[in-house]
């Protein structure tokens, strides 16, 4: 096939049939495609075709420095972290305030999902002070002492009912067992024993009170 | 995209540009429609910079792609065409039914001529504008006129049930 013999009505037909699908030798197609521009000017130049694809269809192109790219990860950086301190679960109420009173550090878990608070007591135990809160859910009572086990004293609750973990905030009981907070609770050296929904303010008047 | 592939991007764009739009020119018809084909063929290159540069055949790499643009091109008017076949507007409102219907086109569907939406597709498909052309009539970018055309595809699709 003589492209050079074919007039620009024969090229175009050329090339719809391979744009339609019918798979012409690429070469052959390419020669077509050249042959034809010589004979149908462009309105555009290429020049001003790459101009035209620079301004309005290139993907923005976003040049960035590597002191650029260390600031980004160090802000990325810093996002996340405040991020992750704002998604902590918040712990206000009388139970944060509770163990801030007797200098518990502010890491106690939640509360449980579905439960309210019944009750915060702060108990002075052998002249431990600790915190213990009662929870409820349909009817249901969930104790949770927290303590600073700063004397290394084994806390005698029985194992059976209570189920004994470590956390940040110190050693933690969970029962549903009342009788075990309460045995706990009355343990020899236990001065002062005062529980229900209290502030701030009066577990601070509270505390300043205990004699340990 | 580094400096030195766009640098060869463009020189292959310089080189292959007539050929290109000589073949989409055929297979389109409009010129405006081949210049935007080719404008996206060397869109989806420069997407791909590693992937064309170390192509044995570059030209055969943007030619094939070029084909795939060409054939979307076509797809999406032919859709359009069907989609749009009879414009609503010059529909003869005896022809749209009777009251016996279970539903009345003219009534469903009368507004839709006067939306903005279809007067956008109906420029693209019957006018064959190029998204350039809309583009720049409009006095937006390329990219925010495709966005508006996408939009105004699904808000025809949704009123008309498709």
């Amino acid at each position: 096939m003589d492209l050079n013999k074919m007039n620009a009505e024969e090229l175009r037909a050329l090339l719809q049939a391979d744009a339609a699908g019918k798979d012409l030798d690429p070469e052959l197609v390419w020669a077509a495609a050249e042959r034809l521009s010589q004979l149908e000017p462009a309105r555009h130049t290429p020049q001003e075709g790459w101009k035209q694809f620079r301004a309005h269809y290139a993907p923005p192109q976003v040049r960035v420095g590597p002191w650029v790219r260390r600031i980004g990860a160090l802000a990325a950086a810093v996002l996340l972290i405040v991020g992750l301190a704002l998604l902590r679960p918040q712990q206000e109420g009388p139970l944060t305030q509770a163990l801030a009173s007797v200098g518990l550090p502010d890491q106690a878990p939640a509360v449980p999902e579905g439960y309210q608070i019944r009750e915060v007591a702060v108990v002075n135990t052998l002249g431990l002070l600790s915190v213990s809160a009662t929870y409820e859910k349909d009817g249901a009572v969930l104790s949770i002492l927290f303590f600073q086990d700063t004397l290394g004293q084994e806390v005698p609750v029985p194992a059976e009912t209570a189920e004994r973990y470590e956390t940040a905030a110190g050693t933690c009981y969970i029962t549903r067992e009342e009788d075990a907070i309460s045995a706990l609770w009355a343990l020899p050296g236990c001065k002062c024993r005062v529980s229900g929904n209290l502030t701030l303010e009066q577990i601070k008047t509270m505390v300043d009170a205990l004699t340990v | 995209m580094t400096r030195e592939q766009s640098e060869q991007i463009e020189q292959c764009y310089l080189a292959y540009y007539r050929p290109l739009l000589s073949y989409a020119r055929a297979a389109l018809g409009r010129e405006a429609l081949a210049e935007e084909a080719v404008q996206e063929a060397f869109g989806v290159v420069c997407r791909k910079p590693e992937e064309f540069l170390a192509a044995e055949n570059r030209r055969a790499w943007v030619y094939q792609v070029l084909k795939y643009v060409i054939q979307n091109q076509r797809r999406i008017q032919a859709r359009a065409e069907r989609f749009f076949s009879g414009s609503l507007e010059e529909t003869d409102p005896e022809a749209l039914g009777t009251a016996t219907d279970p539903e009345d086109p003219d009534l469903l569907y009368g507004d839709l001529a006067q939306t903005a939406e279809y007067q956008l597709i109906r420029r693209l498909t019957e006018e064959q504008l190029s998204m350039l052309e809309l583009a720049q009539e409009l006095g937006i970018s390329v990219s925010a006129c495709k966005k508006r055309v996408q939009r105004a595809r699904e808000f025809l699709r949704r009123r008309l049930r498709l």
